[in-house]
């Protein structure tokens, strides 16, 4: 259950906001006509035009005329430093054909470590250009010439020393009349250095919840540029910062240019303005840690030019910055930068211009050069450079980026950019941004109702006491507005005035057609105490099926205020005459044949550098008209053989373009550039405003009909492809990506289901008349009027590619979500469009206060729903359970390998003491022929010792087998591996497996501390010291069978924290029932939801400290949890891991009028498994146990020297100043095989032996100290995993041995 | 004679409610435990009530027969019986029978009610594979609850003991959940031409729904005797005779700890013995 959670969470929580894109406002500009000429194209070998040293730098340079004659001459290049100096230059004779293409071939001689220019230049008959490039050579080694002066940090440190003297006065002041949708705008003031008062934007979604502490962007502003309040936050806060000199910020410093503000102070180091505006940005994280509100702990700052100076440079000043992303961050190191363009040329006129020395200036500048922040940057870090920017010299850029230490960090190089980066730097910083700071996860855990509940009485986000307004709430009877015709609409409005003095006036309300026309409206007096709330109701008359606008106006003698809402009526009776063309479903019949008749040709290229856990490819394929159509495609990585993916294709909005997803396990996602968005802008390449109207005067020549075409291509890619599931195809997207989705439903049956948020172009007609201010058609009139073209006709084009004509056609299950204050996509025709769709299954969600956007709710619901429609989750079951007999099956039934298959003479590969070691091994030759090769054997210690090897030459016919035996002479007590090697010329396979000797003698090399049993009985007292104050409450909502009762369990446990736990209980239970109870412990990370399952028992699921709902107060990073506190063991996190298990027994046995305490079953894997032989060890409440793949046992052996954990360890001792040696120390009191001497309890142990986390020789340690009764399972070809067969096995043993039958 | 006639029916019909009363208990008790260990301290108690009717019976050449003067018999019985496990492996099991027969003919009617043959055993639950199925071997005692008159004869009166063996368990079969058991027992009563007899019971059940199961047995059994003798017109029980019987029954979860089960059982061949059918109903608790 929580992998498919975790596998919804990921990919719908990008859907549904990652590639939401807006629509801005459209500019009026139509495209030259283009003139003849020669396109020169370059590519460099290296994507990023960076060569490795001694490299010969090639590029290819593809030409091509538009020319109607043939053009002959030379084309050359030329390689200069930065300085122009020539460095080599080459020309060679080039003759291009009339309309013809040529591609040419330049190698240049390798070069030193450096960037370079290169031109290309082109002399030809009747055309002369040049195109300008930017190569590096060698560049991760490079270091600035120039060095930080030495007391860098010691001038900080008496910076932040200074700011530390200056009281921060924070002021949050609300901002009503800037607040709009989910975004609450909120004014912060704050004193920095100097006593100045800095302001900042910060916005927080409405639908926080109380006590939730919601992660943190900061945006530093670019130079030349002001903050505002920030919109469309969701799961997250957002501060927009004004430093000194900048927007609202601006009282004491206001510098009558941007220009003049880099100078000020600029004599002195001390008082130049920087240092004071690096403060400022100190002190708004600041801000961000003295509230309750905001997570101290998930802090990202962000910036492009100035503001990625600031964001670096902040990241580098301070360690409670998270994590840190920096577009072409200015300022890298000044000493290298030009002269001649700004900021440089701006201090160099300063310093003549007042007499300064110019000298004395970049002394002052050594001490706020990027460079020397970037050596105390810890945190993660993205950084994005332009290879042509005229401002920021890449050398300079990568001195900076060379200082940052260690590995966490990425650079995006942009060779074809200049001060800017790529759209696929913001894309992937949105999805690393998202997973870093855990947003969902955090959000999630705030939006389900038991969290929310457990958190109501947290405080409440500070507003300003001084502020007076009167906020207005509104209620419809329902939540999504959505009224009958034959009731009124009734709505009641919560008044909450913050005025100390009694304000007396009038609420009333407005009702209007979308058209404008006033429909109702109404006023009541009103008058609210001081600081009082009130309370209003409001009844207005019914209304027909529709939408309207509704308004809620306030007046009092000092204050003024509107509410706009919207509601409908009887959404599913709004129906609409269409105007669908006759010969409508021929046209695209034809566009259908038209697309038959051209050869896909599709390509798929591995895209390494995009991958994050995943593998991303970038696919193409030929669509209508020839044209050349890219996108991505993102698989899991252990994609099993034989699998197929069910297929998500999320079309792309307006002027968007793919981006590589982050891939899911269990469905590919696919997106594509449709023609003539970047990426598949070969052919057409409109500007975004003229996309909509490109060819509108020809149906048959209109970008709808291919962009339609290239959907439908996309499909048949999915259909070409062995790893995807044809018949498992989701189709989705947003705005326009919602209308193609929606229309892709309507032509291809083979989308098997779709989703549309905000889909537009449904029924242009009344689009004209209703929103022709607008986009589209907005956009389409203002073509018409100025190309003079006849908007009739235009609309009768439009008729073949309106969403109203399509919708009548999808039978698929449909979800669409709508917004009813959406301008471009208006509710009525939206919901008249959803009402066409003959699909019974289909689902309609209205968002009464949202525009343009769809609300979670409808992310929440689109996830499993998409994951039940196409089975995805017992697809993905059916090829991770059966493991290697599936491997052996599906290689089997190849025709191109010999398969190896392994028969160790013991059913689990453990041989006793002092005997032969044999494998029968079977090879089996696939091919349809006789193979001739060898077959050979490696054996090698568990530490990769070598101890013995052979081989013999194997013949194995046509489609034969071949059995060899292996006998290895006897060996000494441990696991050992075996490596199977078949060479057979044309193929060669080795299969690895482990094999064990005399493994029940295996013991460890690691005494137990001394005192190890001591600090449990101490812990233990600890705990019995905290008052449980156990409660109980009874959630209906998490069932799913109505024969459970699902409870949370809410406990203090040690550190008085809070613990929960789920709890299913039979609803039918009678007062005297006492149930064996069944407690499932977590995995790592794991959040643990209610268990379902046999009626006789009660089922716990507990959510140790720090994981799922217990994470109030300790909530680290997935990968923080197993050091958190681990530099003292009084404060590791798993001393109170293991005693919220203790507790829950305290729980069990303190409800005896429920449970049968007699009759208590622990079980847990990985973790779980961990905790649950600690639970057993240091609690003999526990009747039985079972533990899989138990883990933490003698982390001290070299084998983890380089592993996870101690890789963690490593870190975290360096970010404790402590030795990795005390960390393993401190470990030592929670290493299992100290333990487990305790248990009393029957115990079950499964292990893997080829598991890489727990080797079988650490786990034979362990099980070994066990002396209770036990029995092990040993898996020899599973990894960190058992066979399913071992659930059920341990539940039957569980029923036999407690008597629950 | 006449009243001989009907005693020695009387006497028949209790005999096959004694084995009714067995298969009914095993029925109910597949229920919750399925002839797995019923759990250490725990008790399983179950109560069952079964109507049995006839009015022909086979001979000793397998031969149906009449009853003279259009007799019918009926019979309801009822039957306590336990098993409480003292350990995980050891149970201890009792059951007390109680009848009343009822005779009905052309000449006269009669009602017979009476205690019948008690039994007490230990079972032991000898092993399993993986804990899915379990093998178990139970002895038993068999000591009558009345005393034979010369008029009226209930049982053979005689102590009597028997053993056996057992294997129960589930197994999935075309994605569906099937359980099943096996009993063989052989009993041997003490006395001069005491029967020894043979019996062998295969149950197979599935859910129907989530509390509803439907079970399907068949039971043959052979008593040997020195005395080959099976005279409707004699008081005392035949010793010798062979039977199979089919039942199909239900059992419906009552909770966690009950449940309740309905079968009908019916006579298919048989020697010396009644062509009789009844309904039973149990009721299981667990302790």
């Amino acid at each position: 259950m929580k992998l498919k959670q975790q596998l919804l969470s990921v990919f719908f929580f990008f859907l549904a906001i990652g590639q939401t894109e807006t629509l801005l406002a459209q500019s009026k500009q139509k495209p030259a006509a283009a003139a003849e000429e020669i396109i020169i194209n370059e590519h460099a070998a290296d994507r990023n035009s960076i060569f490795k040293k001694d490299d010969t730098v090639k590029y290819k340079i593809d030409l091509r005329s538009t020319y109607n004659s043939q053009q002959s001459g030379k084309i050359s290049y030329a390689v200069t430093d930065f300085k122009n100096k020539l460095i080599t230059k080459y020309s060679q004779p080039v003759t291009i054909d009339a309309k013809g293409t040529k591609q040419v071939q330049f190698n240049i001689p390798s070069q030193p470590s450096g960037f370079y220019k290169v031109n290309f230049m082109l002399n030809v008959t009747d055309d002369d250009d040049t195109v300008r490039r930017v190569f590096g050579v060698d560049t991760t080694n490079m270091v600035s010439p120039y060095k930080m002066p030495d007391d860098f940090w010691d001038f900080w440190d008496n910076a932040r020393k200074e700011l530390a003297a200056v009281a921060p006065n924070f002021k949050v002041t609300p901002q009503p009349k800037l607040s709009k949708g989910n975004d609450d705008i909120f004014l912060v003031e704050m004193q920095s250095l100097g006593n100045m008062t800095i302001r900042a934007w910060l916005t927080l979604p409405h639908d926080r919840k109380p006590g939730e502490k919601l992660p943190v962007s900061i945006a530093y502003p670019g130079f030349n540029s002001e903050m505002y309040p920030h919109y469309g936050v969701s799961g997250m806060a957002f501060l927009a910062l004004n430093i000194r000199g900048y927007g609202n910020s601006r009282d004491v410093i206001h510098p009558a240019t941007h220009d003049a503000f880099i100078n000020i102070g600029v004599e002195d180091k001390n008082t130049y303005v920087f240092k004071g505006v690096m403060m400022d940005c100190v002190r708004a994280i600041d801000f961000i840690c003295s509230t309750d509100y905001l997570d101290s702990k998930a802090i990202f700052v962000t910036g492009g030019s100035l503001g990625g100076y600031l964001s670096m440079a902040t990241a580098g000043l301070d360690d409670r910055v998270t994590i840190c992303s920096a577009d072409n961050p200015g300022y890298p190191d000044i000493r290298a930068m030009s002269t001649e363009v700004f900021p440089i040329n701006t201090m160099k006129d300063y310093s003549l211009r007042t007499g300064l020395d110019f000298e004395k200036c970049l002394k002052t500048w050594d001490y706020y050069c990027l460079k020397g922040f970037a050596t105390h940057i810890k945190c993660p870090v993205i950084m994005g450079i332009g290879l042509l920017d005229n401002f920021i010299a890449p050398i300079a850029s990568m001195a900076a980026w060379n200082n940052i230490p260690g590995k966490n960090k990425k650079l995006f190089i942009f060779p074809n950019l200049a001060h800017e980066v790529g759209d696929e730097q913001g894309t992937y910083v949105g999805a690393w941004v998202y997973q870093k700071l855990k947003i969902y996860d955090k959000w999630i855990a705030f939006h389900k109702p038991e969290a929310a509940a457990a958190a109501a009485n947290a405080a409440k986000p500070v507003v300003d006491p001084n502020a007076e307004v009167i906020d207005l709430v509104e209620h419809p009877i329902n939540k999504s507005a959505v009224y009958k015709s034959d009731a009124p609409v009734t709505y009641t409005v919560d008044l909450k005035s913050s005025f100390k003095t009694t304000q007396t006036g009038k609420i009333s309300y407005a009702v209007f057609t979308p058209e404008g026309k006033l429909v109702a409206n109404g006023s009541q007096p009103v008058s609210i105490e001081a600081k009082g709330t009130k309370n209003v109701a409001f009844e207005i008359p019914a209304q027909g099926p529709g939408y309207y606008n509704l308004n809620f106006m306030i007046n009092t003698s000092k204050y003024d205020d509107t509410l706009r809402r919207a509601f409908a009526v009887d959404t599913n009776k709004i129906m609409a005459a269409g105007h669908k063309p006759a010969d409508f479903d021929e046209f695209w019949a034809g566009a259908k044949r038209e697309l038959a008749k051209v050869p896909p040709n599709f390509k798929v290229t591995e895209m390494p550098d995009m991958e994050h856990n995943d593998k991303v490819y970038q696919i193409e394929m030929q669509s209508l008209n020839n044209i050349t159509i890219r996108g991505y495609m993102a698989l899991q990585k252990d994609l099993k053989p034989g699998q197929r993916l069910p297929v998500s294709i999320y079309l792309p909005g307006y002027a968007a373009s793919a981006v590589p997803l982050v891939a899911s396990s269990g469905i590919a996602l696919l997106n594509i550039s449709v023609r003539g968005q970047m990426m598949s802008d070969d052919v057409i390449k409109p500007e975004r405003e003229a996309y909509i109207t490109t060819d509108i005067e020809n149906k048959n020549k209109y970008i709808l009909k291919g962009v339609l075409m290239d959907c439908e291509r996309l499909v048949d890619f999915v259909c070409s492809r062995p790893e995807l599931d044809s018949t498992a195809i989701y189709a989705s997207g947003a705005s326009m990506g919602g209308y193609l989705a929606l229309a892709l439903s309507a032509l291809d049956k083979r989308v098997t289901i779709s989703t549309a948020n905000n889909p537009v172009f449904a029924d242009f007609r009344t689009l004209s008349v209703q929103a022709s201010n607008a986009f589209p058609m907005g956009e389409i009139e203002l073509y018409a009027k100025n190309n003079g073209e006849n908007l009739d006709e235009i609309l009768n084009t439009l008729d073949y590619f309106d969403l109203q004509n399509f919708a009548p056609q999808i039978n698929a299950p449909t979800v669409v979500g709508i917004g009813m204050l959406d301008p471009m996509a208006p509710p009525t025709l939206s919901t008249t469009m959803f009402n066409s769709i003959p699909a019974t299954d289909k689902k309609l969600f209205v968002f009464p206060t949202l525009a343009h956007d769809i609300g979670p709710e409808m992310g929440a619901y689109i996830g499993p729903w998409v994951y039940k429609k196409l089975n995805i989750w017992n697809r993905y079951l059916a090829f991770n359970k059966q493991n290697e007999l599936d491997k052996v099956k599906e290689a089997e039934s190849g025709s191109e390998s010999v398969v190896i298959i392994d028969h160790p003479a013991t059913k689990e590969a453990v041989f006793k003491a002092n005997t032969t070691i044999s494998y029968d091994v079977d090879l089996k030759n696939n091919f349809f022929k006789k193979v001739d090769g060898m077959f050979s054997y490696f054996v090698y210690t568990s530490d990769d010792k070598f101890i013995k090897e052979d081989s013999s030459k194997i013949s194995i016919d046509s489609r034969g087998t071949k059995r060899v035996h292996v006998d290895i002479p006897t060996q000494k007590t441990g696991f050992y591996k075996i490596n199977f090697a078949v060479d057979v010329g044309d193929y060669d396979d080795t299969l690895r497996r482990v094999f064990g000797v005399d493994i029940e003698h295996i013991r460890s090399n690691y005494p137990k501390p001394a005192d190890f049993d001591q600090f449990w009985d101490r812990t233990k007292k600890e705990l019995a010291a905290v008052p449980p104050n156990f409660k109980m409450t009874e959630k209906p909502e998490m069932e799913i069978t109505p024969d459970e009762q699902v409870y949370l369990i809410e406990m203090q446990s040690l550190g008085n924290l809070t613990i929960r736990a789920w709890l299913t209980l039979p609803k039918d239970r009678k007062p005297k029932d006492r149930f064996p109870v069944f407690i499932n412990l977590p995995g790592y990370g794991n959040a643990m939801v209610p268990l379902h399952g046999a009626p006789n028992m009660a089922f716990i699921a507990l959510n140790v400290r720090g994981q799922g709902n217990s994470r109030d107060v300790i909530h680290p990073e997935r990968e923080e949890y197993i050091s958190y506190g681990l530099e003292d063991k009084d404060k590791f996190i798993y001393r109170g891991s293991i005693m919220d298990g203790v507790r829950l027994l305290d729980f069990v046995f303190a409800h005896k009028e429920i449970f049968d305490t007699q009759s208590i079953f622990v079980t847990g894997g990985s973790q779980g498994g961990y905790l649950t032989l600690c639970l057993a060890s240091v609690d003999h409440r526990v009747t039985l146990c079972e533990a899989e793949n138990p883990g933490y046992i003698d982390l001290k052996m070299p084998y983890y020297a380089n592993k996870w954990p101690t890789t963690v360890f490593t870190d975290y001792a360096d970010q404790k100043s402590v030795t990795l040696q005390k960390l393993l120390d401190n470990f030592e009191y929670f290493n299992l095989k100290n333990f487990v001497p305790n248990i009393q309890c029957k115990v079950i142990v499964g292990i893997g032996l080829l598991d890489p986390l727990v080797p079988p020789t650490n786990e034979m340690i362990m099980y070994n100290n066990i002396t209770a009764w036990k029995k092990l399972f040993i898996y020899p070809n599973l990894t960190h995993e058992v066979d399913p067969w071992l659930g059920s096995y341990k539940m039957k043993w569980a029923m036999d041995e407690l008597g629950a039958f | 004679m006449t009243i001989t006639f009907n005693t020695s029916h009387k006497q028949f019909t209790a005999i096959k409610c004694l084995a009714l009363g067995a298969l009914l208990l095993l029925l109910s008790m597949a229920t919750y435990a399925g002839g797995r260990p019923v759990g250490k301290h725990r008790l399983f108690i179950n109560i069952g009530a079964s109507y049995f009717f006839n009015h022909q019976f086979w001979d000793q050449n397998g031969q149906v027969q009449n009853y003279a003067f259009n007799e019918r018999n009926s019979s309801l019985s009822a039957s306590i019986s336990a098993e409480y496990g003292f350990s995980r492996r050891v149970s201890l099991m009792a059951s007390v029978p109680f009848v009343s027969n009822m005779v009905r003919s052309d000449i006269s009617n009669s009602t017979i009610n009476t205690l019948g043959d008690g039994q007490i055993g230990v079972r032991y639950y000898l092993a399993n594979i993986a804990y899915r199925t379990y093998f178990s071997i139970q002895g038993n005692l068999i000591f009558p609850l009345y005393v034979n008159t010369a008029a009226v004869t209930r049982g053979y009166g005689e102590l009597g003991s028997s053993i056996q063996l057992a294997a129960a368990g589930d197994f999935n079969m075309l994605s569906k959940s099937f359980f099943f058991e096996v009993d063989l027992s052989t009993s041997q009563y003490f006395g001069g031409d005491a029967p020894l007899q043979g019996q062998f019971t295969a149950s197979i059940g599935t859910s129907l729904a989530k509390k509803l199961q439907l079970s399907l047995s068949e039971s043959s059994a052979t008593s040997y005797s020195i005395t080959k003798t099976f005279n409707p017109a004699s008081p005392a029980p035949a010793k010798d005779y062979s039977s199979n019987e089919v039942t199909a029954g239900l059992s419906y979860g009552l909770g966690h700890s009950r449940s309740l089960s309905l079968s009908y059982t019916t006579f298919i061949s048989g020697k010396n013995t009644a062509i009789g059918s009844s309904v039973s109903l149990g009721y299981g608790y667990k302790f």
